[in-house]
């Protein structure tokens, strides 16, 4: 669907006090955008600012009256929007502008240099406006304490002075008004209000309908795969073939594995469990929702990957028959379709409504799928770049739980063993390491 | 596509002063969400009016200070809500009730009503702002001067007497205030400024995507099928054959079919699928217009699965309990390894969305369980009929979406020849929009 859509460039540019989440929103759309296959990318203003002014401005930096610094604050947003703009001009093709632009002046500059040194752009503001005390002292606590501009003070007295920070802003900000003439939509509350005003065009849209969805409960995602299957055994792919012996017994596992991670009836009511319509998913899904006592939903969405001509054939056999498509997948095993079958990206606009369903439910969610379906979904919470799903290790027998905290995903792995139920965590495996100290690390800088 | 969690059933109230198009939403709401698999149905308040009051009713009936009349109004208004709630508890899933509830009173006496009758359902309120002048006369126009309440009178007495019926209305009206403590979304000016309150749940959610997209520009949909395959002429099913001669000839003259009809206007949006026989009878045409082509998978025609390759014949060989089954329950019945009618009315959604947004004239070449379940949607069709709606070949359908219904041609266009027939169905439906609904 996205080709036919890529015509016009498109500038996302955040407004809000500190700690309304401008950085998570911004985060999150990026992570989507990307997923869906554009080329997406983030300009933190307080990013420049810390590399330009350093990481020691405590809350006097950032009052109005104190001429110095906000000429330094304005040359930093010039610079960000200035990157912005060039990257644009490049190969980006939609970019987000994430800082306060709490004031119409700031607004009105932004959106003019937009206009007019960008060749066909369109532009949406998105403000977050929050007065939930609580809402935004767990947001200081979960995303501020650990930002470089505090590394060196302890969180009484981080908090105090970010605090003071927002006390700075609050003095000069200006929400939008109708006579900006500017599209926005504002999202307040996390959501439980929400005005929209002159939004048109296909990915705006969109970008509306994902906003509309993003709330910030915690809650987690179980991702696995089907118990072993008996195509697995003998190496083939697709078909529609049932469980393996040690399938079922993982099936069993899995199901005590999740009656210990839901102490109480009641919190197993909660879990949605999702599956697809193919007999090894089914039959895994049956097993473990009994043991549960719940229901499970098929969704013909989650099927496998649809491998057209090569179905029931092993990768040698396909090696054999079919050469050229063999080394054509090889080498480009992103874009590459099965002839009267599917490719990965594809797969990513075919399982893209799950994505939106997850995203709103506020509840656990589980999910007992398939290797290509769970490398997109994964690659989606993950925020792996595209061009990595089709080498995504999911194995077998394993589950994923993933868990939402502030800028990233927490990912834990465990293996579990079909015949003795025993549960290893899979923390020594190097690349989720990697990818957890990564995205950690990532959270302030680049993106 | 089903959502996660039990659906409840729901209710969706409008709101808003005469001719602001609240009927016209409450329809299309109704329609999409039959289409999806929601058992939904309109319930306007003004026909229970028309109804029970007569036809002959001026703007008096609707001032606020008219006691009687009031009072019959209010009971219309009742009745109509005890209707829908029957409906509900058996075998409704969503009710919409189209009225004017422009203020706080009616409003909070329908929330207390549902409440104590019907307590496990859901409230959503749609309510459609516009001050634009130009738009409400043209509403007018389009659809008030047919309504049976002004049969037999001019043109110009019947828009006196509507505007001040409205003028009635708008003396007493309350737009939704939050402290109400409803859901709802407010459109205001056909979608310029959108206001979301509350929505909780995946339906809600869905309806806002949906209605967001809405608009009121008159574009055509043009449907029309890929032409004559090699599958087709020997009656095997699936596959991903070519065109045949008479097929290629058939995409050659609907090329030229649309350089007549489109007027040299190369701002359309054309989408096809990825099979050899649509992509190709789309190279044609997009040749001759000058224009590009969208290929999509989500266009793909439904999967046979295992009965690709096979005649209709051969399957009933083969799988003769399939063959069977599948003609009980043509909607639901799945190939082994391919797909149903459901699953592609499930595909088919985003298309739907896409259409709906485009406000360019748009051109879709496809397969004809595809086409059944587009057609099906724009015309309003209860969707056991998709699998036996009549989509032949060489056949191009245009739909031009009017006040509350699609005005329907068909061009029937020869391959060789490449003479056209045109068959208008218009007049059908002007009868249906105000009577069932």
């Amino acid at each position: 669907m996205q080709d036919c859509h890529k015509s016009q460039k498109i500038a996302l540019c955040m407004v809000g006090l500190p700690a309304r989440g401008k950085t998570y929103i911004s985060r999150k759309l990026h992570r989507y955008l990307n997923w869906l296959g554009y080329n997406c990318k983030v300009f933190n203003i307080g990013n420049y600012r810390r590399e330009i002014c350093g990481t020691e401005c405590d809350k006097s930096f950032f009052d109005s009256k104190n001429e110095q610094a906000t000429k330094a604050r304005n040359e930093c947003a010039q610079m960000a929007l200035n990157d912005l703009i060039n990257y644009l001009n490049s190969d980006g093709e939609i970019a987000i502008f994430d800082g306060t632009n709490t004031t119409k002046e700031r607004r009105n500059m932004v959106q003019c240099s937009l206009l007019q040194q960008c060749q066909n752009v369109q532009t949406l503001w998105i403000e977050s406006i929050c007065d939930d005390a609580d809402v935004i002292q767990n947001n200081i606590r979960l995303t501020k304490l650990n930002n470089p501009d505090y590394v060196s003070m302890n969180p009484e007295d981080a908090t105090k002075d970010f605090l003071g920070r927002i006390k700075m802003y609050e003095e000069v900000y200006q929400k939008i008004d109708l006579d900006e003439n500017l599209s926005f939509i504002k999202l307040i509350n996390i959501g439980e209000d929400i005005q929209i005003h002159k939004v048109k065009g296909y990915l705006l849209s969109k970008i509306i309908s994902y906003l509309m969805n993003l709330h910030i409960y915690p809650r987690p995602i179980y991702l696995t795969r089907h118990g072993g299957s008996t195509f697995n055994q003998e190496n083939r792919v697709g078909g529609d073939c049932d469980l393996s012996q040690q399938g079922i017994q993982y099936s069993e596992q899995l199901g005590k594995f999740l009656l210990d991670e839901f102490p109480t009836q009641e919190q197993r009511n909660q879990i949605h469990c999702l599956t697809s319509t193919m007999k090894r998913a089914t039959h895994t899904a049956e097993i473990v929702c009994n043991i549960l006592k719940i229901n499970y939903l098929q969704l013909k969405t989650l099927d496998e990957i649809n491998v057209g001509i090569c179905d029931g054939l092993t990768y040698t056999q396909i090696a054999i028959q079919f050469p050229e498509d063999f080394a054509e997948r090889k080498v480009n095993k992103l874009t590459y379709r099965y002839p009267r079958g599917e490719s990965y990206l594809d797969l990513i606009s075919r399982i893209e409504p799950i994505i939106y369903e997850i995203e709103r439910s506020r509840e656990p969610v589980l999910v007992i799928g398939h290797q290509a379906i769970l490398r997109c979904l994964y690659a989606y919470f993950h925020r792996n770049e595209i061009s990595e799903v089709p080498q995504l290790e999911i194995p077998i027998h394993a589950i994923i739980k993933l868990t939402p905290a502030a800028y990233y995903c927490e990912e834990i792995r465990i293996k579990i063993d079909p015949e003795t139920g025993e549960r290893k965590q899979i923390e020594e495996d190097l690349q989720i390491a990697r990818i957890n100290m990564l995205t950690k690390k990532k959270s302030y800088i680049l993106l | 596509m089903q959502e996660l969690g039990k659906q409840q059933k729901m209710v969706i109230g409008m709101v808003g002063l005469p001719a602001r198009g609240k009927t016209y939403i409450s329809r299309k709401i109704c329609r999409y969400l039959n289409w999806m698999g929601f058992k939904s149905k309109v319930f306007n308040i003004g026909n229970y009016r028309r109804q029970i009051c007569g036809t002959d009713c001026n703007s008096n009936f609707f001032d606020p200070g008219n006691k009687d009349a009031s009072k019959a109004r209010d009971e219309c208004a009742l009745l109509a809500l005890n209707d829908m709630i029957n409906y509900l508890r058996n075998e409704g899933d969503v009710s919409l009730y189209d009225g004017t509830n422009t203020t706080k009173q009616r409003r909070k006496l329908i929330m207390e009503t549902l409440q104590q009758k019907f307590s496990e359902v859901q409230v959503f309120w749609v309510e459609s702002i516009c001050n634009d002048e130009d738009v409400i006369l043209r509403n007018i126009q389009l659809t008030k001067l047919n309504n049976p309440d002004y049969v037999g009178k001019s043109s110009e007495e019947a828009t006196q007497d509507f505007q001040q019926r409205i003028e009635q209305y708008t003396k007493v009206y309350e737009p939704i205030d939050m402290d109400e403590n409803i859901s709802f979304i407010k459109i205001i000016d056909i979608g310029n400024d959108i206001m979301i309150y509350n929505i909780q749940g995946f339906l809600q959610s869905k309806l806002v995507s949906y209605l967001m997209n809405l608009h009121i520009y008159p574009r055509p949909i043009y449907l029309s099928r890929h032409g004559e395959s090699q599958y087709n002429v020997v009656h095997k099913v699936g596959g991903d054959s070519d065109l045949t001669q008479t097929g290629l000839m058939y995409a050659k003259q609907l090329g030229k079919y649309f350089v007549q009809e489109l007027e040299g206007n190369r701002n359309i949006k054309m989408f096809t699928s990825t099979m050899q026989r649509a992509l190709h009878t789309s190279n044609e045409v997009c040749e001759l217009l000058g224009v590009e082509y969208y290929s999509l998978k989500a266009l793909d025609e439904i999967n046979p699965g295992i009965c690709d390759g096979l005649t209709y014949q051969q399957i009933a060989d083969k799988f003769p309990q399939d063959y069977e089954e599948r003609k009980m329950n043509k909607l639901t019945y799945r190939y082994p390894r391919g797909e149903s009618y459901l699953d592609v009315i499930s595909r088919v959604e985003q298309i739907i969305f896409e259409i709906e947004r485009s406000r360019l004239p748009v051109i879709v070449i496809a397969h004809q369980a595809i086409l059944r379940c587009l057609y099906a949607y724009f015309h309003e069709h209860e969707v056991p009929e998709i699998p036996k709606l009549n989509i032949p070949l060489h056949q191009v359908i245009k739909l031009v979406p009017a006040a509350y219904y699609c005005k329907e041609t068909r061009i029937k266009i020869d391959p060789m020849t490449g003479n056209w027939e045109i068959q208008d169905e218009a007049t059908i439906k002007k009868v249906k929009s105000f009577l069932d609904l």
